[in-house]
């Protein structure tokens, strides 16, 4: 046994789950949380009138009840809820600010509800509508609609997902994180406004940076054998900004633990690395814990210290991560396979 | 975009308050099932449709109640399209299933005809066919089963031998199961209790008691005349007082089917009940007028309008025995199975209905109600439901349904019975503007005020 490598045994027995949870991680998309949420009624409301208003807000509300149907897989009463409020839509004229801040809500919907149906390329072409749609109505003020724009990226990079185009829909990851850390602008679409992205408050741009961040790191944990591409693909040399919320140092360490596992160079300082960051930081990152995991396993079996025992306490550890089952069973899937290798 | 006032609102009359100035009313969006206690002036704004005297936070509430629609809607439309998107979305596959056409009792308004026969081999084995069949035309998550009578729990050999083989299925079927139970309660008895709710995934029983044992006798005696309320209470208390019962996790209601000749016994009924302490025993009392088996029972029943003012007493007399029901009905997208397109009731013959009162009733013999029988192969079953066609009907303007406010919180009643010609309407029809008054009463002064009214 090589003593450098006793710290590890050390910091494995001293592993301990960390179930702190900050909750600052918006459940579902951020676009339906509250700080996007009260801003953008706050600019409406500066905007339109009182009853304009009454009518926009009823019909957001209709929409939004049709996306919560369609995510309940109830896609009949999402259609028939797409119905009626398609009706009310059609009788405003369609070259108004008005009709297009129904858009807002409308588009994003109607391509959840084709997507649900399977028909992606269709939900798509909606998603770069709605993309488009947002671009007349930064330009009159409502700036914070620049999320909604990078969420429809995100919709798109979902899309990519659900069909298997991974790479494909890394990119897509790659360019809205890009352009949220760095302002570099994406290549799809056009129109996109720095000066808008940066008029929103630091905890949007964290939330948003978290949302388009950890939704891929749980669908990579199954396609863990392409992880080192997929993982380039999305998040390659996303670790030069500067964090502005301790959620966001949290993901530039995280970044920065995974491109040391995939330099290979250094295996022992990886381990220490992601040790400690698995016992030090909150539950509501685990699913973050849960990916380095599948790497430790892996690094773990490189050193002069691998007992099964030690393996199986990485195993127990994993065991009280909160995160979805079915990403828990697939990565604990591969550390078995690593350990009986 | 422009606003009205939906037509789907009923509204109670002026109700006082001593606590503030303003006279009150109760507002019941049947839409949504949701209901507002609106001020007089309020009331007034919206009868006019002032919408822009109306403070946004009313406006929103009615808004999101569905109490105030967009002007261009024809409301019925929807509720009637919502109420079949609803049927579409069902990912509960629900069958009835009759395994005897025998029944020990003999109740004088009963239309079914008894016989020794029960539900064999063969036919069991083309019933679970025809149940496997529907998995091909759609996803499920759950199958649920009811065992209907005559009387079930006569055929209780058929229920084990076809549980495990719905429950097979359902797992198969990455469903959930579970099943429940009509019963006469005469051989409910707590083995066998507890034998359906561990073994055969019974989790609700339904038990009839048409008043306390002198009515009930009269009525719902043995075939040879003898009494059986003693005997089916006795069953019922051995259950409610398991010290587990709670946990079992089946619950059991009481139904309590009155015409003029017993509805003075209600009241005495939950009164015993009360004092046995089942309050908090018995899932929900309830009252049901008797109603036609395609025979002349349902004249004897009581004018609906006076079983509606009695069913506000019988309400009030279960708060003031410790009951606690809920009156306000909610909203009823699907009005019953014979408006879905899978449902479907087996009798012991082999026979096929899409209605669970057509069953062993000679005047629904070689009707189309009579899809067909298992044993005449699967593929002779007929596709024509005539009852399936009700909610168009209803969006076309055939019955009163169709114009009634109710409509989203009944459904339409009964499809068949508006096909006899039989009105259909519930007594929340006739007596909602009462319940509203009741649910203030209770709203305002808690559960004491309701059990005061009754005194
Ligand atoms: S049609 Fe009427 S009698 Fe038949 S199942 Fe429906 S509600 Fe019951
Ligand atoms: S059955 Fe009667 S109460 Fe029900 S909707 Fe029809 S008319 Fe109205």
């Amino acid at each position: 046994m090589q003593s450098n490598d006793l710290f590890i045994l050390e910091a494995i027995d001293n592993l301990q789950y960390n179930q702190q949870n900050n909750g600052n991680i918006a459940r579902g998309d951020l676009i339906h949380g509250n700080v996007y949420g009260e801003i953008l009624d706050g600019l409406v409301k500066d905007y339109v009138s009182n009853m304009e208003l009454r009518g926009l807000n009823y019909i957001w509300g209709k929409y939004d009840k049709a996306l919560t149907e369609a995510r309940r897989n109830n896609l009949e009463q999402s259609q028939q809820l797409l119905s009626e409020v398609e009706a009310i839509q059609a009788e405003y004229d369609p070259n108004t600010p008005l009709y297009a801040l129904i858009n807002v809500a409308a588009l994003p919907m109607k391509a959840y509800l084709l997507y649900r149906n399977s028909a992606f390329k269709e939900a798509e072409s909606l998603l770069f509508q709605a993309i488009e749609n947002d671009i007349a109505l930064i330009k009159d003020g409502f700036y914070i609609l620049e999320y909604h724009r990078i969420q429809q990226l995100h919709n798109i990079n979902r899309l990519h997902f659900k069909q298997g185009k991974l790479l494909e829909g890394a990119s897509v990851i790659h360019q809205a994180l890009r352009y949220i850390l760095y302002e570099h602008l994406p290549a799809m679409s056009s129109d996109w406004s720095i000066k808008s992205l940066q008029q929103a408050p630091d905890s949007l741009r964290s939330a948003m940076f978290l949302q388009l961040s950890l939704e891929p790191i749980g669908v990579f944990l199954h396609h863990i054998l392409q992880e080192k591409e997929l993982f380039n693909a999305a998040f390659a040399n996303l670790t030069f900004f500067e964090p502005r919320t301790s959620d966001e140092a949290v993901m530039l360490q995280w970044f920065e633990i995974k491109e040391l596992f995939f330099k290979a160079e250094d295996n022992n300082q990886f381990l220490k690395e992601a040790i400690e960051f698995i016992s030090k930081t909150g539950s509501e990152f685990d699913i973050l814990k849960l990916s380095l995991i599948a790497n430790i396993s892996d690094a773990l079996k490189k050193t002069s210290v691998y007992t099964i025992e030690y393996h199986q306490k990485i195993v127990a550890f994993s065991s009280q991560l909160k995160v979805p089952d079915r990403h828990k069973q697939v990565c604990l899937t591969y550390v078995s396979r690593v350990l009986e290798s | 975009m422009k606003f009205k006032l939906s037509h789907y609102n009923i509204v109670t009359d002026s109700l006082s308050d001593e606590q503030s100035e303003s006279t009150k009313r109760v507002l019941f969006a049947t839409r949504t099932a949701k209901s507002m206690v609106i001020t007089n002036r309020l009331y007034d704004k919206l009868q006019r449709e002032a919408w822009d005297e109306l403070a946004p936070n009313d406006f929103d509430k009615l808004l999101a109640i569905e109490a105030i629609v967009p002007q261009s809607e024809v409301e019925v439309k929807t509720i009637i399209e919502r109420n079949q998107a609803k049927i579409k979305d069902d990912k509960s596959l629900y069958q009835v299933i009759q395994p005897t056409a025998m029944c020990q009792l003999g109740c004088g308004y009963c239309g079914q005809k008894h016989s020794k026969n029960q539900i064999g081999e063969i036919a069991s084995e083309r019933i679970l066919e025809r149940v496997e069949s529907k998995f091909a035309f759609k996803e499920y998550n759950h199958l649920s089963i009811a065992w209907f009578g005559s009387e079930p729990l006569v055929g209780l050999a058929q229920i084990r031998d076809l549980t495990p083989k719905f429950k097979e299925m359902a797992q198969r079927h990455n469903c959930t199961y579970d099943s429940k139970v009509v019963t006469n309660g005469l051989s409910l008895k707590e083995h066998i209790f507890v034998e359906l709710v561990k073994k055969h995934g019974v989790t609700k029983i339904e038990v009839t008691l048409d008043g306390t044992a002198e009515y009930h006798d009269a009525r719902r005696h043995t075939k040879a005349g003898l009494s059986t309320f003693n005997l089916i209470f006795k069953n019922l208390l051995d259950i409610f007082n398991r010290p587990d019962f709670k946990t079992l996790g089946c619950t059991i209601s009481i139904r309590c089917n009155v015409d003029e000749r017993n509805s003075m016994s209600v009241v005495p009924l939950i009164e015993f009940l009360a004092a046995h302490n089942l309050q908090d025993k018995i899932e929900y009392f309830y009252v049901a007028p008797i109603h036609s088996w395609g025979n002349e029972a349902h004249l004897l029943s009581h004018e609906k309008e006076e079983f509606a003012k009695n069913e506000i007493d019988w309400i009030l007399a279960q708060y003031q025995n410790g009951f606690r029901p809920g009156f306000l009905p909610g909203i009823k997208p699907v009005v019953c199975l014979s408006v879905t397109p899978d449902s479907e009731v087996f009798d012991a013959f082999g026979n096929v209905f899409d209605c669970t009162e057509t069953p062993y009733v000679d005047v629904y013999a070689n009707t189309e109600y009579v899809l067909g029988n298992v044993h005449n192969g699967l593929s002779t079953i007929s596709k024509h439901r005539p009852l399936l066609s009700f909610n168009d009907e209803v969006a076309n303007n055939e019955y009163p349904c169709s114009t009634c406010k109710m409509l989203p919180v009944c459904g339409g009643g009964c499809p068949k019975s508006w096909r006899e010609g039989i009105v259909a309407c519930p007594s929340n029809k006739f007596n909602i503007k009462e319940k509203l008054m009741l649910f203030y009463a209770l709203k305002k002064k808690g559960v004491e005020a309701l059990a005061q009214v009754y005194e």
